[in-house]
């Protein structure tokens, strides 16, 4: 396995992925360029472009069957183009909400006022993060999926409790 | 260790391909896929979320040879790859 400076530079280019199948009669490998290496499992994630330069399929790999890495030649303007293409795969995650400030902050206020109605402690941290109950964060842009907490049961009954906000 | 690079820049790099991983996670969620095993088996699910550590990957409608199971949790040392189609909408 590439170390993880090898995987970014690699980043973005084709490369060949010779697979372990379990079995030693029958190798396997698959072709695509790397989208991203998690520093954490190992795995990898590539993406087979199609003749238009577009993501056909995305291939997610777990470590434990990368038997090797090989990068393969590719020509320097369609890299650029295959660069532009997988960031903005991942840019269209990021930044999905187009509220304006005063939007979040008013969506913000009004989850905290509900909240203190039903009596539950909620305290303000500098960073905008909110901490409910001294368990539960809600954080920007506090919509219903920006409720965090490591109990469950807790987090499942505050979300209980917002979905009846309007 | 890394040659030439300061542990700022190897930290940003990780908390790069990190949020990347973590997008890709999120995106492939609730989109069907290909699940290819390490018994030479193609089988098709409708994966429902990864597990952080990538350890277990839990599906939903799991076809397989004998049979269709309505939910499931694969271990990746059970997967040699898993494909999903980015332009496929989400299913419930």
């Amino acid at each position: 396995m590439l170390s993880e400076n090898e995987m970014w530079d690699l980043l973005g280019r084709k490369i060949q992925v010779d697979l372990d199948t379990g079995d030693s009669r029958r190798s396997d490998s698959t072709v695509g360029n790397l989208m991203t290496c998690d520093p954490v499992s190992q795995s990898l994630v590539i993406a087979k472009m199609g003749s238009d330069s577009t993501i056909q399929t995305i291939e997610w790999i777990p470590s434990s069957s990368v038997k090797a890495i090989k990068p393969l030649e590719g020509s320097g303007s369609d890299q650029n183009v295959v660069n532009s293409v997988l960031d903005k795969y991942f840019e269209q995650s990021k930044g999905s909400s187009e509220d304006s400030e005063e939007v979040i902050k008013a969506r913000a206020l009004k989850v905290v006022e509900y909240l203190r109605c039903h009596h539950l402690d909620v305290t303000e941290k500098p960073n905008g993060t909110y901490i409910i109950a001294g368990t539960v964060r809600f954080e920007r842009p506090y919509t219903n999926s920006n409720f965090y907490c490591d109990i469950p049961i807790v987090l499942k009954r505050i979300l209980k409790l917002v979905e009846e906000i309007n | 260790m890394s040659s030439g690079i300061t542990k700022e820049e190897e930290q940003r790099r990780r908390a790069v391909l990190r949020e990347r991983y973590l997008i890709f996670l999120q995106k492939a969620a609730h989109k069907s896929a290909i699940i290819g095993t390490c018994e030479n088996t193609k089988l098709t699910a409708t994966i429902k979320s990864f597990q952080l550590s990538s350890e277990h990957v839990i599906v939903e409608n799991l076809a397989t040879p004998i049979g269709n199971i309505p939910k499931a949790v694969l271990r990746s040392t059970d997967i040699v790859k898993i494909q999903i189609d980015p332009k496929q909408t989400t299913t419930n």
